[in-house]
């Protein structure tokens, strides 16, 4: 017997990694106006292993046994489709489905599992179609790339399963009304869309690191997802882009410090007062092979711009030894290239504690659209520390109260208690916060990255 | 030491509704189960069973095949295990994850020995 009840044999998220796999091979079988179907076949599969392993044991090759399943389960939802008008099987690749006598070969070929990564890449690229919003290309990819359910996706993004279910309609209505093709994009696109594509894996790293609710595992998973898909671009030959890396070593850099970030109660702990002996090394040190990979051709992405700010902060042996004022630059450029209110403030942050308080209090009066921030908790913060640094207590009191009542979470409530700590360590991270972030623009920069390396 | 035979029922549309990730979870709690009584070498076999089905009655009619039986009411497998009595069985059964999580039922028969 090679089965066996040994848990431990089981990976951590074995279901939920098959999951998005096994979701995009059937994709590319069913067309992604079926995309339903691929994600009932795939649900059917579990609820059988789940049925089966926890009596039977496990199988010698868990994974094997999903994918031989699934495609079982394809085939006879072919054969018994085969009459029906919703598929349409006629092109070049999946026209030997539609006979008895090939359909179980081309089933094999269609799944290959050398093909696997490249039919997550399709999955990525269709998710991310121009046409579909920002919110609903991320919840989109957290279903299908990474088998998050419904109630999950709501408890990651703190809303209701109402709006979830309701994103996710629209976008497989988007598919059902428009002719869409399940492949990567084109030479002459892949720029623009892998862009895309870039931005909701942002935005789905920001939603989990952003938050400050330790007890969220959930938060930590969104993480490693953002993570693998980056690493999914970084592997393809048409995908690997310098901002692909540059957006990889951004991670890497944050996520390095997120052991550091929250007590065991979940307070957020200021940047000065991280323990940096913390810090994880082999994602700072993998951070900066991404970037030196990042360095190349002649175009400076925010994700370049923000990694290097994330990078210097890693580098510092001690808050003191920061270097703001470099820092400070690549906050310039980063304005430069794609101005927003939360970016300015983050940069104020930043220039106070090169250039002092008061400089900080002239540069925060000429942000504009400031209507924007009146609703950000950080801004009142910023005022509040401000004014509290130039003593003016009575001031920094009022301040401080309005980003209190701004805050949503409790972490973040006690976070802005502490009147006499900086501010810093919510400046690399913030992007995110305070609405979608827009499609970051890249410029033709002056000069190319400088070459960062672990010394 | 007597055998015993434990039948579960119920719980199937439940689980449609679980992630990837829980039902990963809600089979590992299973599996967790039945090594504890692996260890303890009161474990026998147990076997899932198909969600198909048939029914015979005494004229050798086929009543129904297949969904005869409706949600908590479904057979979804058994177990065989060692036990000194009923109360010990029922212990054992009281940590089947079924009951925690599903909305299914466990009935624990002893075996008769000639």
């Amino acid at each position: 017997m090679t089965s066996t009840y040994n848990i431990d044999q089981l990976t951590d998220h074995l279901f939920r990694h098959e999951s998005g796999k096994m979701v995009s091979v059937l994709t590319k079988i069913f067309g992604i106006q079926n995309l339903e179907m691929a994600e009932d076949v795939v649900q059917q599969t579990f609820i059988d292993a789940m049925n089966v392993w926890r009596l039977k044991g496990i199988p010698s090759n868990p994974s094997g046994w999903l994918f031989r399943v699934a495609k079982n389960k394809a085939i006879d939802i072919i054969r018994r489709n085969k009459h029906s008008v919703q598929y349409d099987f006629s092109d070049n690749e999946r026209i030997l489905l539609t006979s008895e006598y090939t359909v179980v070969t081309s089933m094999e070929n269609l799944s290959n599992t050398a093909l696997i990564k490249d039919d997550q890449l399709r999955m990525m690229f269709t998710c991310c179609q121009p046409g579909i919003s920002q919110e609903n290309q991320v919840t989109l990819i957290l279903k299908t790339l990474c088998g998050f359910s419904t109630a999950e996706i709501a408890k990651a993004f703190v809303t209701s399963e109402d709006t979830v279910s309701k994103r996710l309609y629209r976008a497989k209505e988007f598919f059902r009304q428009h002719k869409i093709n399940f492949v990567i994009p084109t030479v002459d696109e892949i720029k623009s869309r892998t862009n895309t594509v870039l931005n909701a894996v942002y935005l789905l790293f920001n939603e989990g690191y952003s938050s400050t609710e330790k007890k969220e595992l959930i938060r930590q998973d969104l993480i490693e997802e953002a993570m693998l898909l980056g690493k999914l671009l970084t592997e393809n030959e048409h995908t690997q882009l310098p901002e692909v890396f540059a957006l990889m070593a951004l991670m890497c850099f944050h996520s390095a410090r997120s052991g550091s970030r929250l007590t065991a109660a979940g307070e957020i702990i200021l940047l000065p007062y991280q323990d940096r002996s913390k810090w994880n090394q082999d994602l700072i040190s993998l951070g900066n092979d991404y970037m030196n990979k990042a360095a190349c051709g002649s175009e400076v992405s925010t994700y370049h711009l923000e990694a290097a700010i994330a990078y210097e902060h890693c580098s510092a042996k001690t808050f003191e030894q920061t270097n703001w004022p470099l820092i400070l630059e690549w906050y310039e450029c980063l304005s430069n290239v794609s101005s927003s209110p939360i970016t300015e403030l983050n940069k104020i942050v930043v220039l106070m504690q090169v250039y002092g308080a008061e400089e900080a209090l002239l540069q925060i009066e000429l942000i504009g659209e400031k209507k924007k921030l009146e609703t950000f908790y950080l801004y009142h913060a910023l005022l509040g520390e401000i004014h509290s640094r130039l003593n003016h207590p009575a001031k920094a009191k009022q301040y401080f109260e309005t980003a209190i009542r701004l805050t949503k979470s409790e972490a973040e409530k006690k976070n802005t208690g502490i009147q006499d700590k900086s501010w810093t360590e919510l400046t690399p991270a913030n992007q995110g916060r305070g609405g979608w972030r827009s499609k970051p623009h890249s410029i033709h920069a002056q000069n190319s990255f400088p070459k960062k390396n672990a010394s | 030491m007597s055998e015993f035979f434990f039948l579960f029922r119920g719980e199937d549309t439940h689980s449609m509704g679980y992630s990837p990730e829980k039902l990963q979870e809600y089979m590992a709690k299973w599996m967790q189960w039945i090594e504890g009584l692996q260890r303890n070498d009161q474990f026998i076999g147990a076997q899932p069973l198909m969600q198909t089905g048939r029914l015979l009655r005494e004229n050798n009619q086929v009543v129904s095949d297949g969904g005869f039986l409706e949600g908590t009411e479904k057979i979804s497998g058994y177990l065989l295990c060692k036990a000194n009595d009923y109360d010990e069985a029922t212990r054992i059964a009281g940590n089947c994850p079924i009951l925690e999580y599903g909305n299914g039922s466990v009935e624990i028969r002893e075996i008769q020995e000639a």
